[in-house]
């Protein structure tokens, strides 16, 4: 008897917990630095946090900063930054500067040799692609909110999203993939477009964001406005003859004077450059970095401190330190050698300078003592921005 | 017959707390220009919990009339893993400015429950039955595929029971064994919610600035709904022998192992997640081995005994699969980062080939067989030496695997001695690949070292991905010999006395250039020479 009531016993008891072990199954994440979809797109509020993420896709490169939590997998976090890699992209293989480092995948930006395996190749197009997912996401949860707010936060999201495909049809013409808000997360495969349809999107997309923006500078610092979609659609139409075999050149200038009409150049070039530019005129578009705030080893990081290295004097530049990368090659440097035509050591008639960056090798004079106040400089003599090549040294 | 019930529970708590000091006034590497804020405090903490609840009921009994036994297993268990953890870094000074580096914090779980049933049958003692199934859930998949059933079987036969081999005198045992079963696995490595939507909000250190404000930012995670378990069925059949009055013992033993829906990190069509490399059930593996083993007691009298053992195992691998769809263009998952460099790898799965392939150039040799810097071969024939002409290499694993040990007693006198060998492992030399050349060594205008392949090779830079660094590591190595020598009651006190002598790690016969051919994962950062250790013992038995 007693038996039997302690196994009944015993067997209820035990129905009870596997019932509930088996719902322990279903958890949800516990870490306060994490939550789930579902209570993410309540308030603007939440709203601006994702759209704070989708600018700072072009900026970071993860949740930590400087380093930490990626965003992007399969190279060097640092290395996966936007900028760092579209100046990668744009500038390493030009004759403007050489890289001097041997990760794999790097020197064949000098030599022209990379191949679609190339991690670079492969970073810059995830970075291009990551952007378009988050934006696509963003327009997705904020269809059907009627709130004004979160209707402007969409027409930048669009932008955002113009902007990066603009980066695939320039760097990897037309046919990539293509996915918007219609497009479910984790679906099938999506299908290639073409650089005609691709072209379309974009301006299409740019013309209409055009008129929901706010006008030029009337957008918070760091946010798009009126201004970066009409510079965006002349930078399309000035190399649509390219894209997509079409002459667009009226287009482009229609646009590019818009902008030109809507803001004035700074007076100082070189103030341009200096970290606190935010209050400089004449920015279009930042993409913002900032040593405390929002940090990476990517972006003007990167810029600043990959051309010192050798014999320059870091502090002068205002860093802690050169990294070596980024330099020019010898042969450029000696365009402006002392025999070159026009060679002069003042500028008495206060022309227009330009800075010529990098040009720390022996074969550039600087041995020792590098500064930015004897860098060499370019200068236009009529002070039309063209720049003949003298060099003031 | 018998009936047990038993209930395990288990609780795993562990506390850690931890942390640096470096003070500024005497680490110079850790000054940044201002006292203030130089230096490094930093504060480690982290905490575990692992419950445990197994229950299960056994039933065992003997069937006299069908001259059988069986028992009955059938239970289930529970696992509960939690972790949690916070790292603080500041400046040295936590008085004055307060420079924070780094404040962050975790905490995750994880479930695991599962039901599982075991059947034991035996006739005639002869013929054995083994039989389990076992359903287990875990929380790191939806709901929908959070189960997974798992069935094995094995059956042995002791031939040498039949009374058919009754007149073979010298046969002792001969039993044959077929097994099959499949496992699951869901450890994987990628935080215990892969797949499950989340954002994760930025530190700090990672707004984003609008107009005046800092905007802590949130991220939407890459994550794949579809996960499931990932399983490997494998098919076994041995021998176990033992002939000649146990004189000669062993076993051979064959298995086939195929492992499909490989939890793999792959990377995902672009576009279509917020990631560019999401956890995925994509790919098949095959792994096959033999082994062999036998032990031979060579000499065995009053006096005198020696025993001889040797085994030999082969073992190959091959992924079978890797992407969703066939795609004869992709290259596979690079793996096996090196030192040199940021972010280099010299490994890679592939189609076709054993798991952590080297993926490198082919090296071109001059006239005397000294390596030309920078000068490999244009495998595909495009004319251009590039990425497409990196061709896999070799592999970590060996092709055949041996041990062996010896055990000789004379009188008071014993000797042993036992040891290993390897046929066909390979090792990237990555201290070599990684500081000979003689941009490293003259770095910046002081002298560093450098491995002597320099003089070999005569590298200027560096050529991580040259073939010349992956080294044939074959081997044999004596791990062990000892020789002892035991007094019997040699004192009243004492019952026995035993003087050895061992060498440990006494040779290895080797034409790898590392200081060691025996490398986990086959990529040597290796610069400490494994030591020989000469022991000598007493051993007193009161």
């Amino acid at each position: 008897m007693f038996n039997k009531t302690y196994i009944i016993l015993f067997t209820v008891l035990l129905g009870l917990t596997m019932v509930s072990c088996v719902d322990d199954l279903s958890t949800t994440p516990i870490d306060d630095d994490v939550v789930t979809s579902e209570s993410i797109y309540e308030t603007p509020e939440d709203f601006k946090q994702v759209l704070a993420k989708l600018y700072a896709g072009f900026s970071t490169t993860g949740q930590q900063g400087p380093a930490g939590n990626a965003d992007i997998q399969g190279i060097d976090e640092g290395f996966s930054s936007y900028v760092r890699q579209y100046f990668t992209h744009q500038e390493n293989p030009t004759d403007e500067i050489v890289i001097g480092w041997g990760d794999e995948g790097l020197p064949q930006f000098n030599t022209l040799s990379w191949t679609a395996s190339n991690d670079f190749i492969m970073g810059m197009y995830s970075r291009i692609f990551y952007e378009i997912a988050m934006t696509n996401e963003f327009i997705r949860n904020a269809e059907g909110r009627d709130e004004a707010e979160i209707q402007a936060y969409v027409a930048e999201a669009r932008f955002l999203r113009a902007l990066s495909y603009w980066h695939a049809l320039d760097l990897f013409g037309g046919n990539v993939p293509f996915v918007t808000e219609e497009d479910a997360v984790g679906a099938e495969p999506p299908m290639p477009t073409n650089a005609e349809d691709l072209f379309a999107f974009i301006e299409s997309e740019l013309l209409e964001v055009a008129g929901e923006l706010p006008a030029p500078g009337a957008n918070q610092y760091g946010r798009a406005d009126r201004g970066a979609a009409w510079m965006l659609l002349a930078k399309l139409y000035l190399n649509a003859e390219v894209y997509i075999g079409q002459d667009r050149y009226d287009d482009a200038l229609t646009y590019a004077e818009n902008v030109s009409d809507a803001y004035q150049l700074h007076d100082n070039y070189a103030e341009l450059f200096m970290a606190d530019n935010h209050t400089a005129d004449g920015i279009i578009f930042p993409i913002t970095f900032d040593g405390i705030n929002t940090t990476s080893y990517g972006g003007t990081t990167f810029i600043a401190h990959a051309q010192v290295g050798g014999n320059m004097n870091a502090g002068a530049f205002g860093l802690n330190g050169g990294w070596g990368g980024n330099r020019v090659t010898p042969q450029f440097v000696d365009k402006f050698a002392v025999e070159t035509p026009g060679f002069q050591t003042a500028n008495p008639d206060g022309d227009d300078v330009m800075y010529v960056p990098g040009g720390y090798q022996a074969a550039s004079g600087y041995t020792t003592d590098w500064t930015p106040l004897e860098a060499g400089t370019l200068v236009s003599d009529n002070n039309d921005g063209v720049y003949q090549g003298y060099a003031l040294f | 017959m018998d009936l047990n019930a038993v209930v395990n529970a288990g609780f795993d708590y562990s506390d850690v707390t931890d942390g640096n000091v470096v003070v500024p006034d005497i680490a110079a590497f850790e000054y940044s220009g201002n006292i203030a804020t130089s230096g490094l405090r930093s504060n480690y903490d982290q905490r575990k919990e692992n419950e445990l609840l197994d229950f299960y009921v056994n039933y065992d009994t003997i069937l006299e009339d069908s001259d059988s036994e069986m028992d009955v297993m059938a239970g289930y268990s529970w696992e509960h893993r939690y972790a949690e953890g916070s790292n603080y870094v500041t400046n040295f000074d936590r008085q004055g400015t307060l420079d924070v580096r780094e404040d962050t914090d975790y905490a995750t779980e994880n479930y695991i429950v599962s039901f599982f049933g075991r059947l034991n049958y035996t006739f005639k003692d002869k013929y054995l039955l083994t039989a389990t199934l076992r359903q287990d859930g875990t929380s790191r998949f939806s709901e929908d595929n959070r189960w997974g059933l798992f069935p094995s079987a094995a059956l042995a036969w002791k031939i040498h029971e039949e009374s058919f081999m009754e007149d073979l005198d010298g046969l002792n045992e001969l039993k044959l064994r077929v097994g099959y079963g499949v496992t699951g696995q869901q450890q994987i490595g990628q935080g215990d919610y892969p797949y499950l939507p989340q954002y994760t909000y930025s530190q700090s250190t990672a707004r984003y600035q609008f107009g005046n404000e800092f905007i802590t930012t949130l991220r939407p995670e890459g994550y794949n709904a579809n996960l499931k378990w990932e399983e490997t069925t494998t098919y076994n059949v041995g021998i176990d022998y033992s002939i000649l009055n146990d004189r000669i013992f062993g076993k051979i033993e064959g298995y086939y192992k195929e492992t499909t829906d490989l939890l793999n990190v792959v990377p995902v069509a672009a576009g279509s997640n917020f990631t560019n490399r999401v956890l995925s059930n994509v790919g098949n593996l095959e792994v096959q081995g033999l082994e062999f083993e036998i032990t031979g007691r060579l000499v065995n009298t009053q006096d005198t005994y020696w025993e001889l053992g040797v085994n030999v195992a082969k073992n190959s691998d091959e992924i079978t699969k890797l992407t969703t769809v066939d795609d004869p263009n992709y290259i596979g998952v690079e793996t096996g980062g090196i030192s040199g460099g940021v972010g280099n790898n010299i490994q890679i799965h592939s189609v076709g080939f054993p798991r952590n392939s080297f993926f490198v150039y082919e090296q071109v040799y001059d006239a005397n067989g000294m390596p030309l810097e920078g000068v490999y071969v244009d495998r595909n024939g495009d004319g251009v030496v590039n990425d497409s002409d990196k061709y896999r290499y070799e592999s970590p694993a060996a092709d055949y695997e041996f041990g062996f040990s010896s055990r000789m007693e004379y009188k008071n006198w014993d000797a042993s001695f036992a040891g290993h060998a390897a046929l066909g492992n390979h090792v990237y030399n990555n201290v070599a690949s990684g500081n000979a050349f003689y941009s490293e060594m003259l770095y910046e205008g002081y002298l560093r070292n450098a491995p002597a392949s320099i003089l070999e090779t005569g590298f200027m830079n560096s050529q991580f991905f040259s073939d010349y660094y992956v080294e044939n590591a074959s081997f044999l190595r004596l791990d062990n010999v000892n020789v002892g020598y035991t007094f019997n009651d040699a004192f009243n006190a004492i019952n026995s006395l035993r003087i050895s002598a061992t060498v440990q790690n006494v040779f290895v016969l080797t034409d790898y250039s590392g200081l060691d051919p025996e490398v986990f994962g086959g990529i040597d950062n290796n610069i400490y020479p494994r030591p020989r250790t000469f022991v000598l013992g007493l051993n007193l038995n009161f």
